[in-house]
This record gives C-alpha cells, sequence and structure tokens, in this order.
C-alpha cells in the first residue's frame, strides 16, 4: 500500500485513483504498488474527464469520492459539485510548474474546499513548507524522500506574509 | 534605514541552512542537476561562462557603511577586487568559487544581507527610486511601501514557481525614477484628491525580445488592498501565464494575449474573492513601516547663504560647477543636497566598483550623508543626504577617489551589459563598445553641450542594459557568426528629468553595424541632433525632443548617406 505524508504524519492511503494522471504513474510506480487492494480502500480519486462524464453513476455508486486537477484546470466546471469531493487532488507534472501553489490557495480561499488537499506528481521535499502554507493538508512524494520531505515541514519558524493554509494543521 | 528584526535574522539564517542542506544533497547526488538549478538560482547562484555568478540583493538599492565595507571585503577576499552594480540596484559578484559561496553568504548574514530570490522564476528585488524620501518632486516616499513588498514577497508560499521572473517596481514621485513602465508590476504612489495614499498600478511592461510598455490595471488602489492586490494579479499570472515557452512567459504576454480588458477582469473577480481574506495594512502597519526610514538628524541650513557660496565657488572652479550641475540634484531640505557618484569614468566597465571604492564610498557616506547610500539603476551610486556646505570638500575626495566625472546624466553615463565578455547568452561583446564611445567623448565641454542624452549598450536581445529604452540603443546581434550592431533611436525610460514625455521604444535606425563603424554612426547621430536642435537664449532643445521633432529619416538620411 503506498504511504503519504497527511497532516503532519506518514500514513497509508487507502485512497484509489481512477483514471490517474499519466507521469504520476511513472514515477510512482517505482517500487510501490500505487493502488490499494479494492476491498480496503476508502474511496476512488477520479480524473476531471471522468467526474464530468460518468457523474450520475459516480454518485450513485456510494463510494467516497475524490477528484484530481490539474495546474490549467478550470474550476468553473466543478465549482457547484465541491461538497461531493473528500479529496482534491492536484497534479504537479513538473516541480517547476507552480500553478498548483495557486490552484490550492484559490480552492481553500476563493472556494472555501474543507476536505483533503493533496499534492500529488512531481514534487521536491523542499516545496513541502511552501505546499503546507498553500493549504495543502497532504502530499506523495517519490518514497524514498517521504522521510526527509516531513522534516522539511519546519524548514522555517516564522513568515513574513499571511497565506491561506496558516491555519491548517500541518501538512 | 530599515533594520533587520530577530524575524529576519531567523530567516535569513534558516534559508542559509536550507541552501546549504540542499547544496550537499546535491553534491551526493540525491539532487539532479536539473533539480538543484531553480534552488541555486533562487538563492542567487548562477553559472556563468567563466565562472558563476553570485547575486546579491540589495533591497530598493539601500546599502548602510558596513555593507559596503563586508562587500569590499568580500571581494577581496572571494572574487578579483571588485563587484558589479546591476540595473536592478542589486550587487553582483563574478567570479566566486562554488565552494565559496556558502561562506559568502553566511558573511553577507552578518551584515543583514543575501541574495534570496535575486534570481529563479520568483518574485525578483523590488526596485525604486535612488531619491526616495528627499526628491523635491516626490508625492509619497515609496520606501516603506517598498519594505512592505519586500517582505510579502520573500519566501511567498504561493509565487515560488512562476513561469518566469517577476519584476516589480515602485516610485513615488513625479517623474518616475524607477522605470515603472517597464516592470511587470509597476506602482506608482500617489494620492486622491483627498489626500488619501493609493497607487496606479501598471502590468505588462518589459524589454528582452518582446518590449512592450506596461498597460494601467488599477487607476488608484487604496494602500490598504495593496498586498491582495498584488496577490490576484500574481495569482490570475501563475495559473494562465504560458509555461510551454519561456520566451513567450513572462507576463508581459499574457496581458497581450488576453488583453488588457479581460486580463483586468480576471484580477478583479479573484481579488473581490480574496481581498477580505487578508488583513488590509492598517495605518499601524504603514507608520510602522515609515518608522523604518525616519528623517536623519539634518541641521538648520541657511540655504540662501550656502546657495550663494556655492555659486561663488562654481565660478571659482569650473569642473566643480559641472559637477554641481550635473551629479547633484536638489533635496527637499533647504540646504542638503543628493549627489551622484559616477561609476563611469573612462575606461571604467560601466557599473564595475573596486574594493578600495567601496571603502571610499563607506568614508564618504558615513562622513557626509548619515552612513547610508543608494544604487542606482543607471548602475551609479546615490549620496542622498550631503550638507551643501561640505560639498566642496566632498567634491575633492570624490574626485580624488575617480567618482566626480560631471557626467550624470550625459552621453557617457552609459548602462551597458556585460556582454559578450562574460555573458553565455552574448551575441557580442558590449563592454568594448561602451569604452570606445566613453575615450571618443571625454571631452566634458562637448558633453555639456549635448545636454541630457542616454545611451545603452545589450549584447544581446535579451535587454540587460534597455536598449531600448535609451535614447539612443544599441544591441548587440549575430550575422553568420560575426559581431554587429543594431542602433535604435527616442527610445525613453521617463526617468532622466524628461518628465514632459511619456515612456517610449526606441526605433530601429536601420540596417546592423560592424563594431568599428560604431563610433562614426554615433558621431553623426549626434551632428544631426546638434545641426538641427532649436538653441534660444539659454534652451537647448535636447535630442529626444529634436528626434520627437524632425523624425527619424533625416537621422538616417545621414548616416547611411
Ligand atoms: C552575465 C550574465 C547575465 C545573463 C546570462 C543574463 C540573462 C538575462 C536574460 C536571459 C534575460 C531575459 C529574461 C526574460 O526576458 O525573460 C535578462 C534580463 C535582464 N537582465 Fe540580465 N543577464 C545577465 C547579467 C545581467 C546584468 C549584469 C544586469 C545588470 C546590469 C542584468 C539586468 C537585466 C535586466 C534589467 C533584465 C530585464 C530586462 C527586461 O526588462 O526585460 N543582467 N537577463
Ligand atoms: S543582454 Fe544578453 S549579453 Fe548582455 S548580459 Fe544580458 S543576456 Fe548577456
Amino acid at each position: 500500500m503506498p504511504k503519504i505524508i497527511k497532516n503532519g504524519d506518514i500514513v497509508e492511503d487507502y485512497w484509489n485513483y481512477i483514471d490517474p494522471p499519466k507521469g504520476f504513474v511513472a514515477a510512482y510506480t517505482e517500487k510501490t504498488a500505487m493502488q490499494t487492494p479494492a476491498q480496503e480502500a476508502i474511496g476512488a480519486i477520479v480524473s476531471l474527464d471522468h467526474w464530468l462524464s460518468q457523474r450520475t453513476q459516480l454518485l450513485a455508486s456510494n463510494t467516497a469520492l475524490g477528484i484530481w486537477l490539474e495546474g490549467h484546470s478550470d474550476l468553473s466546471l466543478i465549482i457547484d459539485d465541491l461538497p461531493f469531493f473528500d479529496v482534491i487532488a492536484v497534479y504537479f507534472p513538473a516541480f517547476t510548474d507552480g500553478r498548483g501553489f495557486s490552484l490550492g490557495s484559490q480552492l481553500r480561499e476563493r472556494y472555501q474546499f474543507q476536505g483533503e488537499l493533496r499534492a500529488i506528481g512531481s514534487l521536491l521535499p523542499d516545496q513541502m513548507y511552501y505546499l503546507h502554507r498553500c493549504g495543502f493538508n497532504a502530499a506523495v512524494t517519490k518514497p524514498k524522500d517521504l522521510q526527509f520531505a516531513r522534516e522539511a515541514l519546519t524548514d522555517f519558524s516564522h513568515n513574513y506574509q499571511e497565506a491561506c493554509g496558516d491555519d491548517n494543521p500541518s501538512l | 534605514m530599515y533594520l533587520y528584526d530577530k524575524y529576519d535574522h531567523k530567516l535569513v539564517q534558516e534559508r542559509v541552512e536550507q541552501f546549504e542542506r540542499q547544496t550537499e544533497r546535491f553534491i551526493t547526488g540525491d539532487l539532479t542537476d536539473e533539480q538543484f538549478l531553480p534552488l541555486r538560482l533562487q538563492n542567487g547562484l548562477y553559472i556563468q561562462r567563466h565562472a558563476p555568478m553570485l547575486r546579491i540583493a540589495v533591497p530598493y538599492g539601500m546599502l548602510r557603511t558596513e555593507q559596503l565595507k563586508k562587500m569590499a571585503h568580500i571581494c577581496r577576499s572571494y572574487d578579483k577586487g571588485y563587484c558589479h552594480i546591476t540595473t536592478r540596484q542589486n550587487l553582483q559578484l563574478n567570479w566566486p568559487s562554488i565552494k565559496d559561496v556558502p561562506s559568502i553568504l553566511s558573511e553577507l548574514a552578518h551584515v543583514e544581507m543575501h541574495a534570496i530570490q535575486t534570481s529563479g522564476n520568483c518574485i525578483r528585488n523590488i526596485t525604486s527610486d535612488p531619491l526616495a524620501g528627499v526628491a523635491p518632486d516626490e508625492i509619497v516616499d515609496s520606501r516603506p511601501y517598498c519594505e512592505i513588498v519586500r517582505q510579502w514577497s520573500t519566501l511567498h508560499p504561493e509565487f515560488a514557481f512562476l513561469p518566469r521572473k517577476f519584476k516589480i517596481a515602485i516610485s513615488g514621485s513625479t517623474t518616475d525614477r524607477a522605470a515603472t513602465a517597464f516592470h511587470d508590476i509597476g506602482l506608482q504612489l500617489i494620492k486622491d484628491k483627498n489626500g488619501a495614499v493609493g497607487c496606479k498600478v501598471l502590468v505588462g511592461g518589459g524589454l528582452g525580445r518582446t518590449p512592450i510598455i506596461a498597460s494601467t490595471v488599477c487607476d488608484f488602489l487604496p494602500e490598504q488592498f495593496l498586498l491582495s492586490y498584488l496577490c490576484a494579479i500574481l495569482r490570475v499570472y501563475n495559473r494562465l501565464g504560458r509555461r510551454d515557452n519561456k520566451y513567450k512567459a513572462r507576463i508581459k504576454i499574457l496581458v497581450k494575449e488576453m488583453g488588457i480588458a479581460d486580463f483586468s477582469q480576471a484580477v478583479e473577480q479573484e481579488w473581490q474573492h480574496i481581498k477580505d481574506n487578508y488583513s488590509p495594512l492598517t495605518p499601524k502597519d504603514i507608520t510602522q513601516a515609515q518608522g523604518y526610514f525616519s528623517t536623519p538628524p539634518y541641521q538648520q541650513i541657511n540655504a540662501s547663504t550656502t546657495g550663494e557660496q556655492l555659486d561663488h565657488l562654481a565660478l571659482k572652479h569650473p569642473e566643480f560647477g559641472r559637477w554641481l550641475q550635473r551629479n547633484v540634484n536638489h533635496h527637499k531640505v533647504p540646504g542638503y543636497r543628493a549627489v551622484t557618484l559616477s561609476l563611469k569614468p573612462t575606461g571604467n566597465a560601466p557599473g564595475d566598483i573596486s574594493a578600495e571604492q567601496l571603502e571610499t564610498v563607506a568614508y564618504l557616506a558615513e562622513h557626509f550623508s548619515f552612513g547610508e547610500v543608494r544604487t542606482t539603476h543607471q548602475q551609479n551610486i546615490v549620496l542622498a543626504d550631503v550638507n551643501s556646505n561640505e560639498l566642496f570638500t566632498f567634491w575633492q575626495y570624490a574626485q580624488s577617489a575617480g567618482f566626480a566625472t560631471p557626467n550624470i546624466g550625459t552621453l557617457t553615463d552609459i548602462i551597458c551589459c556585460p556582454g559578450g565578455d562574460f555573458c553565455a547568452l552574448a551575441n557580442a561583446k558590449s563592454i568594448p563598445i561602451a569604452e570606445k564611445i566613453q575615450s571618443t567623448y571625454d571631452d566634458i565641454d562637448y558633453l555639456y553641450d549635448l545636454g541630457d542624452i542616454s545611451l545603452n549598450i545589450s549584447g544581446c536581445m535579451n535587454a540587460c542594459a534597455h536598449h531600448h529604452v535609451a535614447n539612443i540603443g544599441i544591441l548587440g546581434v549575430d550575422k553568420k557568426g560575426k559581431e554587429f550592431y543594431q542602433v535604435t533611436l527616442g527610445g525613453n525610460n521617463n526617468s532622466r528629468g524628461a518628465t514632459n514625455h511619456k515612456p517610449a521604444i526606441g526605433k530601429v535606425l536601420g540596417k546592423a553595424f560592424p563594431a568599428n563603424e560604431i563610433p562614426n554612426v554615433i558621431d553623426c547621430v549626434l551632428t544631426t541632433y546638434l545641426q538641427h536642435r532649436i538653441e534660444e537664449d539659454a534652451f537647448l532643445e535636447s535630442f529626444l525632443d529634436t528626434y520627437k521633432r524632425i523624425g527619424m529619416p533625416t537621422f538616417k538620411e545621414n548616416v547611411y548617406a
């Protein structure tokens, strides 16, 4: 079962992905399996396309739902659906692609999303501190980086500016 | 001047430690080249043609004596005995060795300096007017706002991985000496009719391959909303700015592609949602920031008597008179003057300053200007608070240190990039061209007669020397592997007293020239100007005015005759 950083701890991840980002699968399956056995899974994190095309079936299915988005995803397509999602995963195709930082902040700040906000994709441990401050409370890194990523959450002890994630529990 | 509080010290310290860990991981192979690159850039470390280059932040150009002395020490111990003042008011070491970088950063930290966010795709050093706080035409002192934006943008969690670098300039006077129209965001501080402070917000200016004059997104933003509004602009840019092509990734391209109306609307929408989530800047916050820049203990000076004395000295010592005229600015406070030290004597690479010179500047600042100096966009140094009774003594010191070339704002006050001698991206050398022009035109009387005129030289279209906005711009181009130079005329960044001019991008004169023809071309351009300018009594029409009146064709005919 894959591991994830959540609320400051390294824990097992019980969510499965449906139609996950391609780059993510490639990076993630390096050593660990990405999927949780079906009987243990809490729910499914689906792609935006999948959600848009299977919305009725998914809502009827009685499983917990999550959705993954990309930096350029059009939030207006799902704004009214946000309450259906327990998890929103934001995919970072490259660690230098910072759109997800703004997407996360917007979800928390502009759209008041209250569920789990997780960062997935190509991330450096060095980015954990920033992710947390942008409202993320969960992140997936390469398995070898997990421990270091958790430690990097405390890189700084003081911030100059306000940010939307400051009231969050630890990432 | 702003002094660190305990948070600043701690934060810089923690940043140094973080960078040490990153460097270590890079050395052990834990971080790849590709991963380390943006991390080191955000800490000011570039790798250049001959050596790494370390860019050190000088927030809005202000430096204290102990910082100058420390820089002198660093130049001697870790570099070749000199450093460079950039057009964004920062300092640059051109020859440090990578292994020394942590020691340099830690030495800098002792005097409250660092290299954070001087490079990389993040919000860079905030630049401002070198005469902030002392200019007679000032509406609002920009320094407190610069400091507020500096703090806000430092390690901002959302904006550390933008599509491209992001530069902000703030000015607060009627004459814009901060080139706000050529920045990603330009803030012009103003007052509304009730005297409330706010700013006109410009966005999407910049030079480089696609020179664009900024557009206005907001005519009057009340000061309390400054930070949430900046956040809204950056958020729109961060989400929508192009990331597929690094040459199209600056905010200017986004603004151009969306159109200013749609862009403004997107910003406005975002801002309406977030403006109440962020605490507004309270009068207390602003007073506190103003407190960092408290008025120095000026003396009461009888301005009219000292004025007479200066006139008298100027007559007796014409060289001093010229210096007064070109290198000395008026001051808000009667009897005080702001003096520019010229780093552009003939034979000096523009903007370079040696360790000894840094120490002399420190000495001059300590004895004549309350221990503070400002670096300028034109790559000179301003001592902003000199008592006019001491100007003559000051001038003598400055002269013996080689800082008193009375050429500020004249043809030889050239802005020049490192060019082909140092820069891996260059198409052509730029420093030798600057030197050639300086040595050709070192007749002070001739320079005086030419009056206000700007000449900038960039070694390639990245335009580090802002050649587009010079009255005369020179750009290095590559023609089948040979170095050529394209000349532009009529640019203006609105920063050299030409208050009645709008910012403008220069137009290309015609086909490019090899290096050896440049002096001749410049000579033709200047002669054309002198032949056509209007001279009435004491009035001499400026180069820019003449150019605007007679137009490019006249210059073209003469040059290509
Ligand atoms: C030698 C090393 C240098 C390299 C490789 C370099 C590279 C670049 C590049 C690639 C750009 C264009 C970026 C873009 O438009 O997105 C740029 C812009 C710029 N550089 Fe440099 N640069 C160097 C040195 C300097 C120095 C020494 C200065 C100061 C004198 C400087 C000042 C600037 C400025 C002000 C801009 C922005 C121009 C604009 O408004 O578009 N650079 N530089
Ligand atoms: S303008 Fe070109 S040659 Fe000059 S420093 Fe910038 S990148 Fe280098």
